[in-house]
């Protein structure tokens, strides 16, 4: 009887994935793990972040804050502030959807370090923020690296491989179309 | 009569040991390889550390990896020959799991044998690639494409300057072999993205 029944859920099951093509039975997905959404996370109450966090000396970045300490999502940050770094001075972020925002550009003569982001709020016991960003230089290569000395040259004989095949297929295509013709006219 | 006979087996031979190798030619050319792979929307980034280790289980690749610079000739630098086991991380590159390119070169092969980067052009996109950092988290990555290029003539912002997510890029020696001052003619670049960052 159960084993019956078991049979019919196992064709049923079947005939659904056949139709489908999905299972029917949601079984759990298996944990594939989920990336850290560090980038797009809401930091809690009072914060300051660059994007992206790495950045080469020359190029912009944007710059993300909230003065409030309560935790909203999003704030509802109305005053602007300023955010301060060796790393590109000081800049204004001000309100925009909630969050204080700024853009700016790191100069092209920065030095490669990491460099401390602060931000200070308005007010006076408003307090502060702060983040990291990495400043890299803009020293490309200009070739590409000598990381080989032949030891293996010639070693890929895939062509060779390819070559000989397609040859040898042709050459058995012209002697069946040979043969064939051959036959039919005797 | 018996020559005649013969003709047709062999046509069928010839047709049958043609076709098998054509096929393996290709194969191992790599001309049914997945497509390309493109990056999650989400990603993890990571705070700087330098690489200490990098893995590819898929080459059976488990190598430490030192810091390089840059060479005279303006190519980054490659770790010695006695260390061609070993991958090299371009010191003026993040490093892997922060924002941008983070960029490791190793040798495909040295005077007589192969070496750490040898099979790197046979990475597949989406295979997984680990690199083992100092602080002891892993930054894991994913493959996104392989492809090669002319040592006097590549890309050279899509290879170093993409700072939009934090990634990887795998560099070695391929193509013919000239030998002299100028080696390989080519080189093989793997592009791949940081999907997951692991605590150590």
């Amino acid at each position: 009887m159960s084993g019956r029944r078991a049979l019919a859920a196992v064709a049923i099951t079947v005939w659904i994935v056949v139709l489908t093509g999905a299972p029917a039975f949601a079984a759990p997905a298996p944990t594939t793990p989920t990336p850290t959404p560090t980038a797009v996370a809401v930091p809690e109450g009072r914060f300051v972040e660059v994007n992206p966090s790495t950045v080469e000396a020359g190029y912009i970045v944007g710059l993300r804050a909230s003065c409030t300490a309560a935790d909203d999502d999003p704030p509802q940050d109305t005053e602007p502030a300023i955010v301060e770094s060796t790393a590109f001075g000081e800049v204004t972020v001000k309100p925009q959807f909630g969050y204080l925002t700024g853009a700016v550009t790191v100069p092209a003569d920065t030095r490669a370090r990491s460099y401390r982001v602060v931000l200070d709020c308005p007010g006076v016991f408003s307090g502060t923020a702060s983040t990291t960003i990495n400043v890299v230089t803009g020293n490309r290569p200009s070739r590409g690296p000598a990381t080989g000395f032949g030891g293996t040259a010639g070693d890929d004989d895939s062509t060779l491989v390819l070559t000989g095949g397609v040859v040898t297929l042709a050459a058995g295509l012209v002697l069946a179309v040979l043969t064939l013709r051959r036959r039919r006219t005797v | 009569m018996a020559k005649r006979k013969l003709a047709g087996p062999l046509a069928a031979v010839l047709i049958a040991v043609g076709g098998i190798a054509a096929f393996a030619g290709a194969v191992e050319k790599g001309a049914f390889g997945p497509d390309d792979v493109t990056p999650p929307g989400r990603f993890p980034v990571m705070d700087p550390s330098r690489p200490v280790e990098i893995r590819i289980p898929s080459l059976k690749v488990d190598a430490k990896v030192s810091d390089v610079g840059m060479a005279d000739d303006g190519s980054i630098a490659v770790p010695p020959l006695e260390r061609h086991n070993q991958a090299g991380w371009y010191d003026k590159s993040p490093t892997p799991g922060q924002y941008g390119p983070a960029v490791l070169v190793g040798h495909a092969d040295t005077h007589n044998g192969p070496s750490i980067f040898h099979d790197l052009s046979k990475v597949r996109p989406g295979a997984r690639v680990e690199v083992v950092r100092r602080d002891d988290s892993v930054a894991v990555f994913e493959v996104n494409s392989v492809e090669k290029f002319k040592k006097a003539d590549q890309p050279i912002d899509r290879i170093y300057a993409d700072f939009s997510r934090p990634a990887l890029r795998l560099i070695t020696c391929g193509g013919e072999f000239k030998g002299g001052s100028i080696g390989y003619v080519d080189n093989i670049v793997v592009f791949a993205s940081l999907i997951e960052a692991k605590d150590g």
